[in-house]
């Protein structure tokens, strides 16, 4: 089973549209996948109509002897099973800070689901907390959505730093570019920056509308709009994720 | 993974009696009703089968899904298909290919029945509109050459979705309530086998043939051959195309089974009739040695570019490509000895004289169960004698005829297994069988070191370069590593399986005490 942390400090970067799209084409490959929503806004549980409720809230799921398994839901896409956000996940740091051992929290929590799921996709909020040295530590792969802003940039290099001083050098830190805008000259000059960058997957998600409509379908973009640019580009951005987790396939 | 249910449909229930019985539920969505063909996949030696795994393509118009219904009572997975499956090591990595590669080991996921299926799914909802329970209405039709055969089965499932087990056991009992249902004890896999002419299960490389032990030794003994002729049959279509190596292996092992059989039981078949066929077996097993040994090769190099993870696999991408070349010459000589007049009468000849009842040797009218258990403390005091003679800076060639004396007596304790007690002829099997490990992969480990080594300058002469020979003398230093490590193995092995607490078990297995 893979870990894949989609993680950034910075809100509105395109994380939870990510996390969703790229859980939907994981699945659709044939993995078993499963996308945890870290979100207390829920909004990965709503674009996907599950409830966006965990009995007993975050406390009680941190338990050691809360399972997992009994909170997963199953979503309407094959192969594509969701954990829910829920709002009490708002006050995960402190649930975590009253646990031992709070950074290997969530990693302990997954492991007995190593049989059951071949990709896990971890839609974090966007912060530099105690949840997000858990997830750190829990994760494969981080995911980091960068929009090609200067601002983006420096949070993304905040990440890389984050990870190397938490001692994960294994981690695969993977940023990719999102929400681009071509017409803006900003974005094409960060665009650049990033081509330039090797550590950059190749992908870049368009900004557009469509990818906010995924609120009003309550689906997965490539379910209402396959055939739309977004939907390619987070097909192309999967493929390459495809390869960093798993190699020949 | 939550179970799911399934129902005959035995009245005039569609999906709209369906849907009308589980509105009680709340909303019911009723999708298009699709057809379409779902082709089913096993191994030639019905691995999946055996293992209470389905795997099938479904083709729905120009898209193609792969299920996967692993053991057990759960829906089956599905993944969406672009290339080609014809291995395991084909399928996207993850669960399926884990699963299905447990089951099928290198063996070709081949055609076995095809369906065509009138599919409507009926969705029961939650008021968000979410999926809670899945019911697809299949209408299900074994087909052969793309037209229908035998009769259709209606069924329905009830299908609840990861945490809504509660949902689907509400609809399911909601649909047994409502509507004419009983519960489908039928099995898609069998139907569509049985419309293409095979039965599931209908082959087995294993000897197993069930014998009394007071059957004439003639008798048990010609069945025992006519099984193992109908095994080497069995594979000569697959070797002959290349479908997987494993085809020839048990072309290879029905071939050497049946000259043990020959040699090991004389006096049981008329000297006179069997004489010249131990010829033409010795013929068509050397035929398979070339292919074989190159199978071998091939199969470790990629086991063990496996285990490096690529690391300096590509070095010896040179040597690979030689030895797939001479494979596939080996190959197609094999293909040519198997088309062959020659071939063809053997097997013609050796099946008629199978076939028919005639007086046996001297040892023919004896009961097999004395015969047998005779040939067997035989075969083990020969073994035992010829292995405790040697020590570690034996020849190879020695060795090698200890391995064959070592295959003898295993594939007598096979042939006649049904005669003694099946856990301890098991069990005996399975010392004998880590004793003959090490003593193969020593032998293959030799003969693969002499290949490279030979195929130095070959290579070199071709354009390898320094990097190519670099990573063949590693192989040629790896090869003879192991050759040494498994001569070590084998002797500390055999000290245990020669020994009297051994033979003794032995003897008591099969009734019948040796002399000093």
């Amino acid at each position: 089973m893979r870990v894949v942390a989609v993680w950034s400090i910075k809100g509105g970067v395109g994380k939870t549209a990510a996390a969703v799209n790229l859980a939907f084409f994981a699945a659709a490959a044939g993995l078993r996948t499963l996308l945890w929503d870290l979100d207390p806004q829920g909004a990965a549980t709503f674009y996907y109509r599950v409830k966006a409720k965990v009995k007993g809230g975050g406390r009680r799921l941190l338990k050691r002897s809360a399972e997992l398994q009994l909170l997963v839901r199953g979503t309407d896409i094959e192969n594509l099973d969701l954990l829910p956000a829920d709002f009490s996940y708002r006050r995960l740091d402190l649930d975590l800070d009253a646990r031992k051992q709070p950074q290997r929290r969530l990693a302990l929590k997954l492991a007995p689901l190593a049989d059951e799921y071949d990709v896990v996709f971890l839609d974090c909020p966007p912060s530099v907390s105690l949840a997000s040295e858990s997830v750190l530590r829990a994760a494969d792969a981080l995911l980091v959505p960068v929009i090609p802003t200067t601002l983006s940039l420096r949070g993304l290099a905040q990440v890389r730093s984050f990870a190397t001083k938490r001692g994960r050098r294994d981690l695969l830190v993977l940023p990719f570019l999102s929400m681009v805008d071509r017409r803006k000259t900003m974005h094409r000059d960060a665009i650049g920056l990033c081509a330039a960058d090797e550590g950059f997957l190749r992908a870049a998600i368009p900004a557009a509308s469509i990818v906010e409509k995924m609120g009003v379908h309550r689906a997965p973009l490539p379910a209402y709009a396959p055939f739309s640019e977004p939907a390619r580009a987070f097909a192309a951005l999967w493929s390459e994720l495809d390869a960093r987790l798993f190699g020949r396939r | 993974m939550p179970a799911s249910l399934c129902f005959a449909i035995a009245g005039p229930v569609g999906p709209q009696e369906v849907a009308a019985s589980l509105a009680a539920l709340g909303p019911v969505a009723v999708d298009e009703a699709r057809r379409v063909i779902r082709r089913h996949l096993d191994t030639f030696d019905w691995a999946l089968w055996r293992s209470g795994g389905r795997l099938t393509v479904e083709r729905d118009g120009n898209r193609r899904r792969l299920l996967w219904q692993p053991a057990g009572d759960g829906p089956p997975r599905a993944f969406r298909l672009t290339g080609e499956v014809r291995f395991a090591a084909d399928l996207p990595a993850g669960t399926l290919r884990r699963e299905v590669a447990a089951a099928a080991g290198r063996r070709a996921l081949l055609p076995v029945g095809e369906t065509a299926v009138q599919r409507t799914l009926v969705r029961v909802l939650d008021r968000e509109g979410k999926t809670l329970v899945r019911v697809p209405i299949e209408d299900v039709q074994p087909m052969r050459g793309g037209a229908p055969a035998g009769p259709e089965r209606r069924r329905l499932l009830v299908e609840p979705l990861t945490g809504y087990a509660r949902a689907g056991h509400r609809a399911a009992d909601v649909l047994a309530a409502t509507l004419v249902l009983a519960v489908d004890g039928g099995d898609e896999l069998a139907d569509a086998v049985v419309a293409a002419g095979r039965v599931p299960g209908d082959y087995s490389s294993k000897v197993a043939v069930r014998l009394t032990p007071g059957e004439p030794a003639e008798r048990a003994v010609r069945r025992v051959l006519a099984r193992l002729l109908r095994t080497l049959v069995a594979n000569v279509e697959g070797t002959v195309q290349d479908l997987d190596t494993e085809f020839l292996h048990d072309l290879r092992v029905a071939t050497r089974r049946t000259r043990t059989c020959l040699g090991q039981l004389e006096g049981v078949l008329p000297a006179e009739r069997v004489a010249p066929f131990a010829g033409e077996f010795r013929w068509l097993g050397d035929a398979t040695t070339p292919c074989r040994d190159l199978d071998v090769f091939l199969l470790d190099l990629d086991a063990r570019r496996v285990s490096r993870q690529g690391a300096g696999g590509a070095a010896l991408d040179p040597l690979v490509a030689r030895l797939q070349a001479d494979r596939e010459t080996a190959r197609a000589e094999l293909a040519a000895a198997l088309a062959s007049e020659r071939f063809h009468a053997l097997v013609r000849r050796w099946g008629r004289l199978l076939g028919r009842r005639a007086p046996g040797g001297e040892d023919g009218s004896r009961p097999i169960g004395a015969v047998a258990g005779e040939r067997v403390v035989r075969a083990y005091r020969r073994l035992a004698r010829h292995g405790l003679a040697l020590g570690p800076g034996a020849p190879v060639a020695a060795m090698h005829r200890l391995r064959i004396d070592g295959k003898k007596l295993r594939y007598l304790l096979e042939f006649f297994a049904s005669l003694w007690d099946a856990e301890e002829t098991a069990a005996l099997v399975r010392e004998l069988k880590l004793v003959q490990d090490a003593l193969g992969d020593y032998h293959d480990a030799w003969l693969q070191r002499e290949l490279v080594v030979g195929l130095g300058d070959e290579i070199l002469a071709a354009g390898g370069r320094a990097a190519a020979l670099l990573a063949m003398g590693e192989l040629a230093a790896d090869l003879e590593r192991r050759q040494r490590a498994r001569v070590e193995t084998f002797f500390a092995r055999f000290e245990t399986f020669a020994g009297a607490p051994t033979r003794a078990r032995l003897e008591r297995l099969v009734g019948h005490r040796g002399g000093e």
